[in-house]
C-alpha cells in the first residue's frame, strides 16, 4: 500500500490531481480509494485528498503514515510534513529562485519547484498536472502510459491536450534533473 | 468516454466513483423513476449525476426549493406508484422532519428511500447532528453502508425493504462515505416502472387524521419488530471472525473502515459485527455475534446510538456480554473519527498502556473567490455602516458563502443559525430590542425558508434592513439552479419567479443594487438606514464560478502604487498579494470583476484594466 497525501489551495485543482492519481493506479492494476472535500467556498482555502493504492478500507491518512506529499502550495506543504513515514517524499511547487531547491525539515526531503521557470506554458491552473508528473517519474508509478490515460478521461479533448504537454514536460524534466541528478529512490 | 457515458454504462463494467455518485448509479439499477432534493454538502454529487442522466435514464429530477417540499414531492409519487427517491444534507431532515415521521404511519406505495448525509467534523455545516437519532424518533427502517460499492448495492436493497413493508427507508451516509472514491462494479440498470395504485381506495391510510393515525401507530411498531427478525435483508450485515481475537467489535458505515485498518496497523485481533441494517438492529445476528464474544466494543461516530440499543438488548437477553463505547468514555462524542481514534481505543481493550496523538494539521482558511459578488458587496455596507454611524447594529447572517462574512476582514455577522433564520432572528431581536436590525440572506436561501420570515417579518413591524444577495445559484454546494431563472430539468418547464415579484407581493419596499458598483452599494445604504420599517435592498451580482467569459484582468500600475494595502488587507482578494511595498495581482487568478478598481479600495486610482 502507497498513501499520497495530494495539498494545495482551491481552484489548483487539488481534487482533479487525486482522481487522475487514483485513476491511474486502477489502469495500472492496483487498488485504489481516495477522499474528497467538497463544499464552502474554497477558493485561496487549503484543499486536502488522500489517495491510498492497495488494500486499505479508510481514505484518509493516519499521521506519520503516508509515502509522499504532492502539493501545488508551499505553505500547505509544510503544515502538512507530519502526516508523512521517516522516509517519506514531499515534492511542491515553490517559488524558489531556481527552478529547483531541495530543502530537508525535520529530516524530510523536501523537493521544490518552480514549473514557471522551468516552462512558460505551465500556468497556476496546470500545477496538479506538472506535480502529477514529477511524481510519475521519480516513482516509476502509476505507470506514465496510464497517467496519460486518465487525463483524456477527467478533460476534454483541448484541456486534455494542454495537460498532456504540461505532464509530458514535467516528466522529463524530473528524469533528466532530478532522477538522475540526485539519485533519489 | 465521457462521465456521463462511463456511469450510464452495462453491467459489469468498474468505475471509480465517490460515494455519492454510486447511489445515484444505484438509483438507476433500482428503477427510482422520481428523485427531489435540495441541494447541501456532503450530499449535493447525487443531484449532479442525477441532473445529467435523468432524462436519458427516463427519471424525473427536480431541485425543490426545499428539503420538506422535495420531501413531500417524492412522497407524492412514491403514492403515485413511481419508486421515489429524496436526498439531502443532515439538517435538510430537520427542515423535511415534519413530512417524514407521519409518513412513516401511512407507508407507501412505490418504494421510497430519503438519504441523510451526516457531516461530523462539520466540515461545511452549522452543527453535527447525529441523524440516526431521526430512525427511532420516526421508527423508519435505517441502512449505512460503508463505503460506494455498498452505497450503490444497498441501496437496491433498501427498496425492496421499502416495498416489502410499505415503508419510507432512510438512507444514512456520513462525509466519509458520501466523499470517498473508490472502484464500483456495476449491476444491470433497470427501467422505472410504474405500479398500479388506486390512492382513493386507500384514503383512510393516506389521511392522518387522528381516528387513522392511532390504527397506523401500532402498525409501524409491529413493521419494525417484523423486519429486525427478517432474514432476507441478512446480506446487509456481516461477522468477520479474526484468528486470536480477544474481543469483538460492532461497528458500521465509515466507522467500519477505520476499524479495519487500525487492526492491521496497531496488530490486534478482533471479530467484528458490521451492521448495514441499524434500524431495527438486526436480533438474530446480533445475539449470535454477543453470545460468542464475552467483551464487545461498540465503535460509531457522533452519539451513542447502536451502542444504546446494544446495551438494552444485552440487559434484554440477561447480561450475556460486557459492552464498552462511549458511555463508559471508551470513545469520544464528537467529531468524525480517524484510524488514530479507534486505535486509541483498540489497545485500550486489548490491555496496552500506550496512546497515539495526531497533533491538528493547520490549512489556509477559505475566503470568498476573486470576482465574488460578496466581497464588494460586504465590503461597501461594512464601509456604510461605519460612514453612517452604525457600527453597533446587529447584524444577522444566513447559511451559505456569505456566512464566510462571519471572518476577519469583514467581520459582518453577529448571528448564524440555520437557512432563514437571518430574517426571523432579526425580526425577533429588533421587536424585543427595539433596534433596527441588519439581516443578510442568499438567492437561494430566500427562496428556501426566507419567504415566509419575511412575510412574519413584515406583518410584525419589524425594524429591519434586508440584504438579499442574488448569486444566481445556490453557490456553496456546486451551482445548483434557484427558482429564479427559467429552466428545464427533466419534463419541468419553468420561467423562473423573480425576487422583485416576491417582495412587491409581499409589500417590502426594496431597491436594486449592483454587487460590484460600491458607491451605489453605499449610498443605498446609508439611505435606507435612516428610515425605519422593513426595507430590502437585493444585490445582484453573478457567482464567480458560474460559467462566463474571461474578458480583462486588472494589474497594479507600480508607479502609482502608494503601497496603502488597503486591497490586501481590507478587501482582502486573493488574487492580490504584497510585493514588496507595493500590490501585485495575479492575472490568473483575477477574474476581472474590477471591484478593487473602484476608488473605494483603490483610492489613488492605480489598479487598471487590461483587456483579453
Amino acid at each position: 500500500m502507497k498513501a499520497y497525501r495530494i495539498v494545495g489551495r482551491g481552484g489548483q485543482g487539488v481534487i482533479t490531481a487525486g482522481k487522475i492519481l487514483s485513476q491511474s493506479i486502477l489502469l495500472s492494476g492496483e487498488k485504489s480509494i481516495m477522499s474528497e472535500i467538497h463544499g464552502l467556498a474554497q477558493r485561496g482555502g487549503g484543499v486536502v485528498t488522500d489517495v491510498k493504492s492497495g488494500e486499505a478500507h479508510s481514505p484518509t491518512i493516519r499521521e506519520g503514515t503516508a509515502d509522499f506529499i504532492i502539493s501545488m502550495d508551499r505553505n500547505e506543504a509544510m503544515w502538512n510534513l507530519k502526516i508523512l513515514k521517516k522516509n517519506g517524499l514531499c515534492i511542491t511547487v515553490s517559488d524558489v529562485k531556481e527552478e529547483l531547491g531541495e530543502s530537508s525539515i525535520n529530516g524530510i526531503k523536501c523537493i521544490e519547484i518552480n514549473p514557471e521557470l522551468i516552462h512558460e506554458n505551465v500556468n497556476k491552473r496546470s500545477y496538479n498536472i506538472f506535480i502529477l508528473g514529477i511524481l510519475c517519474a521519480l516513482e516509476d508509478f502509476p505507470e506514465k502510459d496510464n497517467v496519460l490515460k486518465a487525463i483524456d478521461e477527467n478533460f476534454s479533448e483541448k484541456v486534455a491536450a494542454i495537460n498532456r504537454e504540461v505532464f509530458n514536460m514535467a516528466y522529463s524534466f524530473a528524469m533528466e534533473n532530478i532522477k538522475a541528478e540526485k539519485n533519489i529512490k | 468516454m465521457s462521465f456521463l457515458k462511463n456511469i450510464l454504462s452495462d453491467s459489469g463494467n468498474v468505475m471509480l466513483l465517490l460515494g455519492n455518485e454510486a447511489i445515484a448509479r444505484g438509483a438507476m439499477e433500482s428503477g427510482v423513476g422520481f428523485a427531489a432534493t435540495y441541494p447541501g454538502t456532503p450530499s449535493s454529487e447525487v443531484g449532479e449525476v442525477l441532473m445529467k442522466v435523468a432524462p436519458q435514464y427516463g427519471m424525473y429530477f427536480q431541485y425543490s426549493i426545499n428539503e420538506k417540499v422535495a420531501y413531500e414531492m417524492a412522497y407524492g409519487a412514491s403514492l403515485a406508484g413511481k419508486r421515489s427517491f429524496v436526498f439531502m444534507k443532515h439538517v435538510g431532515l430537520n427542515v423535511a422532519a415534519d413530512p417524514f415521521v407521519t409518513s412513516l404511519y401511512t407507508g407507501i406505495n412505490g418504494g421510497m428511500v430519503v438519504m441523510t448525509a451526516d457531516d461530523p467534523s462539520m466540515f461545511s455545516s452549522q452543527n453535527e447532528q447525529d441523524n440516526r437519532r431521526y430512525a427511532d424518533l420516526a421508527h423508519a427502517p435505517m441502512i449505512e453502508p460503508s463505503d460506494p460499492q455498498e452505497a450503490k448495492d444497498f441501496l437496491k436493497i433498501a427498496y425492496t425493504l421499502s416495498e416489502k413493508y410499505s415503508l419510507p427507508v432512510l438512507f444514512r451516509t456520513t462525509t466519509r462515505v458520501s466523499h470517498m472514491r473508490a472502484p464500483v462494479v456495476f449491476g444491470e440498470r433497470i427501467k422505472p416502472e410504474q405500479m398500479d395504485v388506486r390512492i382513493k381506495d386507500e384514503r383512510s391510510r393516506f389521511s392522518s387524521v387522528p381516528s387513522n393515525a392511532r390504527k397506523l401507530k401500532p402498525e409501524l411498531t409491529h413493521k419494525m419488530a417484523l423486519i429486525s427478525d427478517d432474514r432476507e435483508f441478512n446480506s446487509l450485515n456481516k461477522i468477520e471472525n479474526f484468528p486470536g481475537s480477544k474481543f469483538g467489535i460492532i461497528t458500521s458505515g465509515a466507522s467500519y473502515n477505520y476499524v479495519r485498518d487500525s487492526l492491521d496497523s496497531a496488530g490486534i485481533g478482533a471479530n467484528i459485527l458490521k451492521l448495514g441494517l441499524t434500524n431495527p438492529i438486526p436480533t438474530g445476528i446480533t445475539e449470535e455475534f454477543m453470545r460468542e464474544n464475552g467483551k464487545i466494543i461498540v465503535i460509531e461516530e457522533l452519539d451513542p446510538y447502536l451502542e444504546t440499543k446494544i446495551r438494552v438488548f444485552n440487559d434484554h437477553l440477561g447480561k450475556i456480554t460486557e459492552i464498552h463505547g462511549k458511555i463508559d468514555q471508551m470513545l469520544p462524542w464528537s467529531h468524525e473519527y480517524s484510524e488514530t481514534v479507534v486505535m486509541n481505543a483498540l489497545l485500550k481493550m486489548d490491555g496496552q498502556d500506550r496512546e497515539i496523538k495526531d497533533e491538528p494539521i493547520k490549512s489556509a482558511p477559505p475566503d470568498f473567490c476573486p470576482g465574488c459578488p460578496h466581497r464588494s458587496a460586504f465590503f461597501s455596507i461594512r464601509r456604510a455602516l461605519k460612514m453612517a454611524g452604525k457600527n453597533d447594529l446587529v447584524l444577522s447572517s444566513d447559511i451559505g458563502c456569505y456566512s464566510l462574512s462571519y471572518y476577519e476582514p469583514y467581520s459582518m455577522a453577529d448571528i448564524i443559525l440555520d437557512m432563514g433564520a437571518s430574517i426571523s432572528v432579526g425580526a425577533g431581536i429588533s421587536l424585543a430590542s427595539g433596534k433596527k436590525t441588519v439581516a443578510f440572506i442568499g438567492d437561494s436561501t430566500f427562496f428556501h425558508s426566507g419567504i415566509t420570515a419575511a412575510i412574519n417579518a413584515k406583518r410584525s413591524g419589524a425594524n429591519m434592513l434586508l440584504f438579499i444577495l442574488d448569486n444566481s445559484t445556490t453557490a456553496m454546494t456546486g451551482q445548483e439552479p434557484t427558482p429564479e431563472f427559467p429552466l428545464t430539468i427533466g419534463q419541468e418547464d419553468f420561467s423562473g419567479i423573480s425576487i422583485e415579484s416576491i417582495l412587491s407581493g409581499i409589500q417590502i419596499p426594496f431597491s436594486v443594487v449592483d454587487a460590484f458598483d460600491e458607491g451605489k452599494i453605499i449610498r443605498e445604504t446609508i439611505s435606507s438606514l435612516k428610515e425605519d420599517g422593513f426595507k430590502a435592498i437585493i444585490v445582484r451580482g453573478e457567482c464567480a464560478l458560474l460559467p462566463h467569459k474571461k474578458e480583462r484582468y486588472f494589474t497594479v500600475n507600480a508607479q502609482e502604487c502608494r503601497g496603502c494595502m488597503n486591497c490586501t488587507v481590507n478587501f482582502h482578494c486573493p488574487a492580490i498579494s504584497e510585493d514588496g511595498n507595493i500590490a501585485k495581482i495575479n492575472p490568473y487568478e483575477c477574474d476581472g470583476c474590477g471591484a478593487c478598481a473602484e476608488v473605494y479600495v483603490c483610492p489613488v486610482g492605480a489598479i487598471r484594466e487590461v483587456k483579453l
